[in-house]
């Protein structure tokens, strides 16, 4: 039996919410997102049983309807981190110091879009990168190298790093991962 | 795969089970095990990502979010099941009138509108595509419908047009009188009307074949034989209906 309506929606509004916020830094637009991906699953009735196919299709609509919200407001967004570079990785010496949740949130929102598509999903959900490559539509390699500079990123932030600039090259490894 | 890609390997696997069967996980896995550097590296960071996962998971959505998407999926649900309620009257209302397009169409004997001498009567019926009663391909069983219906076909009928494929056939009653219709495709369809000679006695038919040119390129063929008379039409040349006759002589 599909579950009803306000089992799904506490099921998966809140995450649902937090990503939606990640991606479009605005509560307002958030709000919205969450809104219409509901409304589209109350409106095409969907049969989709599992939780975790529920749970995935949940996050592609939201993502399709942050494109459509982005190209109805000329916010276009120019796909970067396309050079197949890698930055080295924090050494992770020191513990996080403690931030509040709101805390989080904004310097989340503070990383570039790309990151922030892929970094919120896996922080939210524990999602693999190969389920993160399917919501979003993007290679596998292409959010390898996203989640580790994302995170990386939000590392830094978090500790009040400045960002490095020894580049590492990640071609070879990036091709070896292909698409899939 | 050297420390470095191991590490940035490591670094997608912060959370959640490990991979099943992943080769560049295990490769990384591997390189890792050797170096306790690697290693600790990891263990840091599965807990420095444990930490920020907690706190992100703790940021609170709007408190009315949630009564809100509730309200508002009722609604749309509501005017969805509305409007497959309506889709399917629809669906209900077109196939009503299908039906009775098609019951209009092939089933209501409309033949007796055709009135007129039963030549131009049968070519008018033809011309405007005859409502049949029974369909099959084989011609026997046609004609052994008929049968069953008490019409007396003659015995010899022309065995071109029997060694058609068969479409189907239809007893007509015009003016109180039988007359059978018997349908062939022969790549153009051939209209066969049978009716007892008593029946339509003003018809003076002879016992050999006299062809008309009709409109539209149509062709009429008529003749008497054991006491029955004879209507043949079809879109066709005259040669092509005598080809169709040839082998019988009435």
């Amino acid at each position: 039996m599909p579950i009803g309506f306000q089992e799904l929606i506490d099921l998966y509004y809140q995450n649902l919410y937090r990503y939606a916020l990640s991606i479009s830094g605005s509560r307002e637009n958030a709000w919205d997102l969450t809104q219409e991906t509901f409304l589209i699953w109350a409106r095409k009735g969907s049969t989709i049983r599992s939780d975790k196919a529920t749970k995935s299709w949940l996050y592609t609509t939201l993502y399709r309807e942050f494109l459509k919200l982005s190209k109805r407001n000329s916010r276009v967004v120019a796909l970067e981190d396309q050079s197949m570079c890698y930055e080295s990785l924090s050494d992770e010496e020191d513990p996080l110091p403690h931030f509040e949740a709101e805390g989080v949130m904004n310097l989340l929102m503070e990383l570039k879009l790309e990151y922030r598509k892929v970094v919120t999903l896996y922080y939210l959900e524990s999602y693999s990168f190969k389920e993160i490559s399917k919501i979003l539509d993007i290679p596998i390699g292409t959010v390898m190298s996203r989640l580790a500079r994302g995170k990386d990123v939000l590392r830094r932030k978090l500790r009040n790093e400045n960002e490095p600039n020894n580049i590492i090259a990640y071609k070879n490894l990036e091709r070896a991962s292909g698409d899939e | 795969m050297n420390k470095v890609e191991a590490k940035l390997v490591l670094s997608n696997y912060t959370l959640g089970e490990a991979p099943v069967e992943d080769p560049r996980f295990d490769a990384a896995l591997k390189i890792a095990e050797a170096d306790p550097e690697l290693t600790a590296w990891w263990n840091r960071a599965k807990e420095n990502d444990a930490v920020i996962q907690g706190r992100l998971r703790s940021f609170e959505p709007p408190s009315d979010l949630r009564a809100a998407l509730g309200a508002s999926m009722e609604n749309a649900s509501k005017k969805r099941n509305f409007r497959r309620t309506f889709t399917r009257y629809l669906a209900l209302a077109a196939s009503l009138v299908v039906v009775t397009g098609i019951y209009f169409q092939f089933i209501v004997d409309r033949s007796d509108e055709y009135t007129g001498p039963l030549v131009d009567r049968a070519f008018n019926y033809s011309f405007d595509e005859p409502r049949l009663k029974y369909f099959n391909k084989d011609t026997t069983k046609i004609t052994d419908w008929l049968g069953d219906q008490n019409f007396d076909l003659p015995p010899q009928l022309p065995p071109r047009f029997l060694a058609q494929e068969g479409i189907g056939c239809r007893p007509l009653n015009w003016s109180d009188s039988k007359v059978a219709i018997i349908c062939v495709d022969a790549e153009v369809v051939y209209h066969l009307f049978v009716a007892k000679g008593e029946e339509f006695e003003e018809v003076n038919l002879s016992d050999t074949f006299e062809y008309e040119k009709r409109k539209a390129g149509w062709t009429v063929s008529k003749w008497e034989s054991q006491g029955h008379v004879f209507v043949l039409t079809a879109k066709a040349s005259q040669e092509r209906m005598e080809s169709m006759l040839a082998e019988y002589s009435p």
